[in-house]
């Protein structure tokens, strides 16, 4: 008789104490061979040779692609070994021929090549982040998968030869080292394989197989600090001590443990394939399957003829020595088997199901001995019984009638276990509908016990945790790291330090990212046909509001984009809305757009961000509230304000109204600036005095923030500085005179560079004060910002004291004699005086704001993001409300 | 057919009044998932044909084909942190798990 030695570290080697045991034909309960014995120093010693092996690298750092080659040599191997290992299987599990013949390819090499194949050339082992997610600090992020470690594999008996084949070939293949422990009932398999391995040269210490009682070697298995990683599939009982042993070191598990699974024939179904294939579902290695369809749940419409057919098959199925190629159905794997599923068909009786057929221990003719059991079917089941809710592991199946679809669903689902079911329709969609519903690993419709090397498996509540094959079992064998490379290494320029840990809470740096091209002067208008065709489009959208179109300037802009315009929309509000945003996509959708042209002032410039980005990335606006995510380029913008102004022809923020949420969201993204500006004065010409005044002043805030926030730089400040002089200088020319086309430029100008200059620098407390009155009483933006302006620059006077004063320069203050702090206090004084001058509000009140609004809007405006950039840190609301008052 | 310390029949009794049952457990075999059938408690009221040990008050069954198949059974509370889970290891072994998970008195 042969026997079989333990594999540990490259080598075949008998037990340390010399025990052995040996294993026996459950077809004829004749001995097969002996088998050395492992017991826990021999577990000690296995471990210690996988951990010694992945630590050195000799596999665990082999790139995926060399460790490919191996695992190809390591299946042509054991397709060289086919017929040993069949019949090996056959006689010490009890498998029939017909099935274990084919397991070494099939299960075996087959997939050793797939999934060797896969995580050399698919895998994702390493994975660059594009969009990090976090708008604060820069960074590269990338991650990289990497090998768990010693990962312990504990096998079953029902499919020791493929268990086997999943628990060490997908450790190896992605670079860990495995100690197999296979049941001691079946252990010859894991052994041949063993030395399959040796043979091809896979590294000792790689792979060790060590048969032995699970009662012994369990808990060394499951607690060994030096072991990584644990994958069982076993008993639901076992798997949970083995989850509580092995939180002790915080092993990663995957359990794959037991099933009741259902099957469920509707009305609609082939009778003569529901009946083959549900009986292959359940009776399939004498239903040693823990996802066998061991409830066969039946329309009542087709119960009675389902069941009297079912009966006849089972009565069929040919029951007898598993290594006859004509036995279709062959012993269980041990007496104690039949013992337990014995037990559980006179529980049957005992619980009042009828016994259709079966339910008894069968002789095979010509052979003494074998562990053999009858198919046995038992029908009117309550799916309460034990016999449908507890697993059987045997031939045995419990049928039950069902109504509706939906109850079929109900019964499927009332089990503790989740691992796998059928459906057996002629109505594909019917059956996916059903097969959606149940809560489990795997769904077969039409089919059953169908595997493969892609197709995921595992299962749902106490069928296990985890699954097995595919890029989803591949990745349990992994751990994930992620790096992440500063793009600016140093403290001051990262936002969070200095937010959280420094007192100064300026940030050193500064990144420039202007890629809007911009087309200035009279009659730039004509040039937005040839940017559209530049920009690859050919399909405009018009995004304006009705008080362009009412205005003429609109039109202008139609006829020169003449045929390549598609379709104007004209419903934009002061404050643009999720809503708008889907409204106009939906349009761009319907029109195949691929280009955009926004003729308007903030609003407008801002919905038509929105639809760019939700058009090309889908979904709704809400879905593309984002900071720093985008990765790729948006739909193509062209921007021809009407207002000078928000600035937004050359930002890369959009500011929406979410009514449900009762705030301003923003999109922040440095793809969502627009492509082109044209800042004719043509078109802001009709913009009436008052108007031109608040979208003045909203530059004028853009400018002056940038200049002030704790991202300020030199870059910026230019701009900002010069967008003041010019709004101070030509803003009272445009509005006493609103044809002067120079006066209108300059604005023009002026608000593009302070767009570009916060863009860079951001804005802070007037602009977060501003969204707020905006969003909760209808405040006009422009108008907002202007009446904080002045409150918030005297609030900041000893945290931006340079360039306050700075910008009473630019005002035109003479500051000769006074100090730093006096100059900057006059600067809030001149801005107060300009606006006095242009005629813009000056007080809250004015908007309808109520006075007992005002506390609310402070908790909102300190809840506003941009805050956090004011250069003097914002104790509390209570110091906003004071701000609001100040300018209520 | 059974060993049982004095204190595990207290635990297996205060479960049992717990739950408003009589004291009566049977030892079974479960099958409880893939592969591994293992022996457990269920309360349960005498058969006929039953083998049936008393202690203390507490009343334990085993039908007669299931004790020929395991023989004398072990049974032995966890730990106090798992009172309500027991280990029952038999003269012979259901199969090489034996001794390793625990299972709770099934109602």
């Amino acid at each position: 008789m042969d026997h079989y030695k333990l594999f540990i570290d490259g080598k075949f080697v008998d037990a340390k104490d010399g025990k052995t045991f040996t294993t026996y034909d459950p077809g004829n309960d004749q001995p097969i061979a002996t088998v050395a014995q492992a017991g826990i120093a021999d577990a000690e010693a296995a471990i210690m040779a996988a951990r010694r092996s992945f630590d050195s690298g000799v596999w665990s750092r082999l790139t995926p692609a060399a460790r490919a080659q191996k695992m190809y040599d390591f299946a042509d191997q054991i397709n060289t070994q086919t017929l040993r290992l069949a019949v090996t299987e056959s006689m010490d599990a009890g498998q029939t021929i017909n099935f274990s013949k084919v397991t070494p390819l099939g299960f075996g090499a087959n997939m050793f090549k797939d999934l060797s194949n896969y995580a050399s050339f698919k895998f994702p082992w390493e994975e660059e982040i594009k969009a990090q997610g976090n708008p604060f600090d820069y960074g590269r992020d990338y991650i990289r998968r990497e090998p768990i470690g010693v990962c312990v594999g504990i096998i079953p008996w029902n499919f020791p030869m493929v268990m086997a084949f999943w628990k060490i070939g997908q450790a190896l293949i992605m670079g860990n080292s495995v100690v197999i422990k296979p049941a001691s009932v079946t252990p010859l398999s894991a052994l041949i394989i063993a030395e399959c391995a040796k043979t091809v040269g896979i590294p000792d210490g790689v792979v060790n197989v060590i048969p032995g009682p699970g009662g012994e070697l369990g808990k060394i298995l499951c607690t060994h600090k030096e072991v990584d990683k644990i994958s069982f599939t076993g008993s639901t009982e076992v798997g949970r001590e083995i989850m509580q042993m092995a939180s002790g070191t915080v092993k990663r598990v995957t359990l794959e443990l037991g099933g009741k699974s259902a099957n469920i024939v509707l009305d609609d179904a082939d009778m003569d394939h529901a009946i083959a294939c549900s009986a292959f579902g359940t009776y399939f290695h004498a239903g040693q399957v823990c996802e066998s369809g061991t409830r066969i749940l039946v329309q009542k419409k087709i119960y009675n003829e389902f069941v009297d057919r079912f009966k006849k098959h089972a009565e069929a199925i040919r029951i007898g020595y598993q290594l006859l190629p004509t036995t279709h159905m062959g012993p269980l794997v041990s007496h104690q088997q039949v013992a337990t599923v014995d037990g559980y068909v006179q529980l049957g009786k005992k619980e009042g199901a009828e016994l259709i057929t079966g339910g008894k221990p069968v002789q095979v003719e010509g052979i003494e001995g074998g562990c053999y059991y009858a198919p046995t079917v038992f029908a009117g089941v309550k799916n309460s019984m034990r016999i449908a809710q507890e697993e059987i592991f045997g031939p045995v199946v419990a049928i039950m009638p069902f109504g509706s679809d939906e109850e079929a669903v109900a019964i499927a689902n009332d089990s503790i276990f989740g691992l796998g079911g059928g459906v057996l329709s002629c109505n594909t969609a019917r059956a996916e509908r059903i097969a959606r519903q149940v809560r489990t690993g795997t769904m077969w419709i039409n089919n059953y016990h169908y595997f493969g090397s892609f197709c995921p498996f595992g299962g749902y509540k106490q069928s296990g945790v985890g699954r097995e094959l595919s890029n989803t079992g591949l990745e349990e064998y992994t751990q994930v790291k992620r790096i992440h490379i500063a793009s600016f290494a140093d403290a001051s320029s990262n936002y969070t330090m200095t937010a959280t840990m420094s007192d100064n809470k300026s940030l050193k740096k500064y990144i420039i990212n202007l890629p809007t091209k911009i087309n200035a002067g009279h009659g730039s208008l004509a040039s937005v046909a040839k940017e559209v065709v530049d920009l690859g489009g050919s399909r405009v959208l018009l995004m304006t509001d009705g008080g362009i179109v009412k205005a003429g300037v609109a039109k202008l802009v139609q006829d020169c984009l003449s045929d390549f315009c598609v379709g104007v929309f004209d419903n934009i509000p002061q404050d643009t809305e999720l809503e708008t945003v889907d409204a106009a996509t939906e349009m761009a959708r319907k029109l195949n757009v691929d280009c955009i042209v926004s003729c308007g002032g903030g609003s407008v410039i801002d919905t038509a961000k929105a639809v760019c980005t939700t058009l090309k990335n889908g979904g709704c606006c809400n879905d593309n509230i984002s900071w720093g995510r985008l990765t790729e380029p948006s739909v193509p913008h062209i921007v021809i304000p009407t207002t000078a102004g928000t600035g937004s022809e050359v930002t890369w923020a959009a500011v929406i109204k979410n009514k449900v949420a009762g705030r301003k969201s923003y999109i922040i993204e440095s793809r969502l600036t627009p492509n082109v500006a044209i800042l004719d004065p043509r078109m802001t010409m009709t913009l009436p005095p008052k108007l031109t005044a608040g979208t003045a002043m909203d530059a004028m805030t853009h400018a002056v923030e940038a200049l002030t926030t704790i991202t300020t730089n030199p870059i910026s400040d230019g701009q900002a500085l010069h967008a003041i002089r010019l709004i101070k200088e030509n803003l009272p020319i445009a509005v006493k005179d609103g044809k002067n086309e120079t006066a209108r430029l300059n604005l023009a100008a002026a608000s593009t560079m302070a767009g570009q200059a916060f863009t860079i620098s951001f804005v802070a407390l007037a602009h977060a004060m501003a969204h707020t009155v905006g969003m909760l009483h209808g405040v006009p933006h422009g108008f907002a910002c202007g009446l904080m302006l002045p409150k918030v620059m005297r609030y900041n006077v000893d945290h931006a004291t340079d360039k306050l004063a700075l910008i009473a320069l630019q005002m035109g203050v003479n500051t000769f004699g006074m100090d730093k702090r006096e100059a900057a206090l006059a600067a809030a004084d001149e801005i107060e005086k300009l606006m006095k001058e242009v005629g813009h509000p000056l007080q809250l009140r004015e908007f309808g704001v109520p006075e007992d609004g005002l506390e609310a809007c402070s908790m909102h405006a300190m809840q506003d993001p941009v805050s956090l950039y004011n250069p003097r840190p914002v104790a509390g609301p209570a110091e906003i409300l004071e701000l609001f008052r100040q300018v209520y | 057919m059974i060993k049982l310390s004095p204190n595990d029949c207290t635990t297996i009794k205060s479960i049992l009044s717990e739950k408003g049952l009589p004291c009566s457990v049977r030892i079974e075999i479960r099958s409880t998932g893939c592969c591994d059938a293992s022996l457990g408690m269920t309360a349960d009221t005498a058969e006929e044909s039953d083998l049936i040990a008393e202690m203390d008050g507490l009343t334990i069954l085993m039908g007669p084909v299931l004790y020929a198949l395991v023989g004398e059974v072990s049974i032995r509370c966890v730990d106090d942190s798992r009172r309500d889970e027991f280990i029952l290891v038999s003269e012979k072994p259901l199969n090489e798990w034996q001794g390793f998970a625990a299972s709770r008195i099934r109602s």
